[in-house]
């Protein structure tokens, strides 16, 4: 899609194939999947992990069958239930936490995370502001792979990972931006365009920039002219954009700010 | 139209974007002859993904999602993209293809944990997963691990890091002539786009799918 390519094809072709030699299946829904098949000795090496291990990668390409091997997991830890999630140790909830994002939310997710961070280690230094798991592994460095799964599926909402696929934002990249933000120290909590404003907040990295100003410049705006920049508790200020672009100073505490054109001509 | 929402990140994924962010801007050199940081994590998953480039694979994918919820925002994403695909590039990233030619000399004394990761009846005649096998039938030495016919899971991972980093950060760079391994002769000149068109014509001649591990089809 991103390069006006139809190299996905192969995978389509491919699945024809694997879903007769590779899947068992239960009518419609998948019940079991080769870990991998050796062409050469012939053998298709079965085990429990072959359904579940490719969710992630499946999500956005047959969401059906990722979603069967989601359930089933999710099921056997007890997610689904009304029960505790039975988890023993850390490792038990890995896959279950970077899939779960995909697929659900609200209570299903809560009751996952309530498990989890009490295997996890979840870590937030007080000074330079940054989260890892340390799994109770007492190691120099966060563990990667590990550290990297879960917070996939910490940060992705329901269908998101597919829809970076199927339905990308490239829109986004002709909106109004921000830029030279004063990273690590701030990050954009909310950074979007929406229906003709831009809708920013920024995070400390801790409690001594709370509340610090910050500046960063604005980009690609679709006029030029007076903008008005509103607080979330109705302060307003105004700047002036040349040739799309700006520079403007948030509170960093979290607070939402919306930049808007104070021409209410200028479209979204 | 799709609808978006765009729910503000919290302390947490901020922080793990601070972290992440040091991790891929500390330098280090993955070449032949240098060593990644090592906080970069080659010892999870033994023995499929115990080596470094799964870490840079499965650091995207936050980076991705988190991108996604702020749109107007991405110059702290791309970078780090940036970082994980410049890597990917290296010898180090495929450290595995490079250095395991023909069957593991280990594997009549595999640990009994490996088991359920081989077929009983070739039990101590068969090489683990994570084995790559470079050079066994019916391919032979093959040095590039994206011409090879087989390392799927090295070039298929690279195709979706790849992507990503273009999707987020907008820049082409990628899709321009770079250097793979860098190790004399076994350099290797490739493009996102001639990439994933070598991945996709592989597939398409081999319906059945290609081998990540010499030989070993996965349904991914």
């Amino acid at each position: 899609m991103l390069l006006d390519t139809h190299h996905h094809s192969a995978f389509d072709h491919w699945w024809e194939y694997a879903a007769e030699n590779y899947i068992s299946w239960n009518g419609d829904e998948a019940v079991a999947m080769d870990l991998y098949y050796d062409p050469v000795v012939d053998e298709h090496l079965q085990s429990p992990l072959g359904l579940i291990a490719p969710t992630w990668y499946l999500a956005p390409q047959r969401r059906e069958v990722a979603e069967t091997a989601w359930k089933f997991g999710a099921a056997a830890l007890g997610l689904l239930g009304d029960g505790d999630v039975g988890l023993t140790d850390f490792r038990d909830g890995l896959m279950l936490a970077w899939f779960t994002g995909e697929f659900a939310d609200g209570k299903v997710k809560r009751k996952l995370w309530e498990a989890c961070d009490t295997l996890f280690e979840p870590s937030l230094d007080p000074d330079s502001g940054e989260f890892t798991f340390g799994f109770g592994l007492n190691e120099p460095h966060p563990r990667g792979q590990f550290n990297a799964r879960v917070m996939a599926g910490w940060v992705c909402q329901p269908g998101a990972w597919a829809q970076i696929f199927h339905t990308p934002n490239l829109e986004k990249h002709s909106q109004p931006c921000v830029e030279g933000v004063d990273f690590p120290r701030f990050a954009m909590s909310q950074a979007h365009w929406e229906k003709g404003s831009l809708h920013l907040a920024v995070d400390p990295c801790n409690s001594a920039m709370n509340s610090v100003k910050t500046s960063m410049n604005i980009r690609r705006l679709p006029a030029d002219g007076e903008w008005i920049l509103t607080s979330g508790d109705q302060t307003v200020s105004s700047c002036v954009a040349v040739g799309g672009e700006t520079r403007i100073e948030l509170q960093a505490d979290g607070s939402s700010f919306t930049l808007t054109a104070a021409d209410e001509t200028v479209s979204p | 139209m799709t609808t978006r929402t765009f729910e503000a990140l919290d302390k947490r994924s901020l922080g793990w974007l601070r972290y992440l962010y040091r991790k891929a801007t500390t330098s280090d050199n993955w070449d032949r002859d240098g060593h990644p940081h090592a906080h970069w994590d080659n010892i999870s998953g033994p023995p499929m993904t115990s080596f470094h480039r799964f870490d840079l694979i499965d650091s995207s994918y936050a980076v991705a999602l988190m991108s996604d919820r702020t749109p107007a925002w991405s110059e702290v994403y791309s970078r780090i993209l940036d970082e994980l695909v410049e890597r990917h590039t290296s010898w180090w990233a495929a450290e595995d293809w490079m250095t395991q030619f023909g069957d593991d000399p280990d594997r009549n004394s595999y640990p009994d944990r490996y088991r359920p990761l081989i077929p009983e009846a070739l039990w101590g005649n068969y090489d683990v997963p994570g084995w790559t096998a470079n050079g066994i039938d019916p391919y032979g030495i093959q040095m590039d691990p994206v011409a090879a016919d087989g390392m799927l899971f090295f070039k298929g991972f690279f195709g979706l890091l790849l992507g990503l980093h273009r999707y987020v950060s907008n820049d082409p760079k990628w899709n321009n002539p770079f250097e793979m391994i860098r190790d004399g002769k076994d350099s290797f000149t490739w493009t996102h786009s001639s990439v994933m068109g070598q991945l996709a014509e592989q597939w398409h001649e081999r319906q059945m799918g290609c081998h990540c591990e010499n030989t070993k089809i996965w349904p991914y």
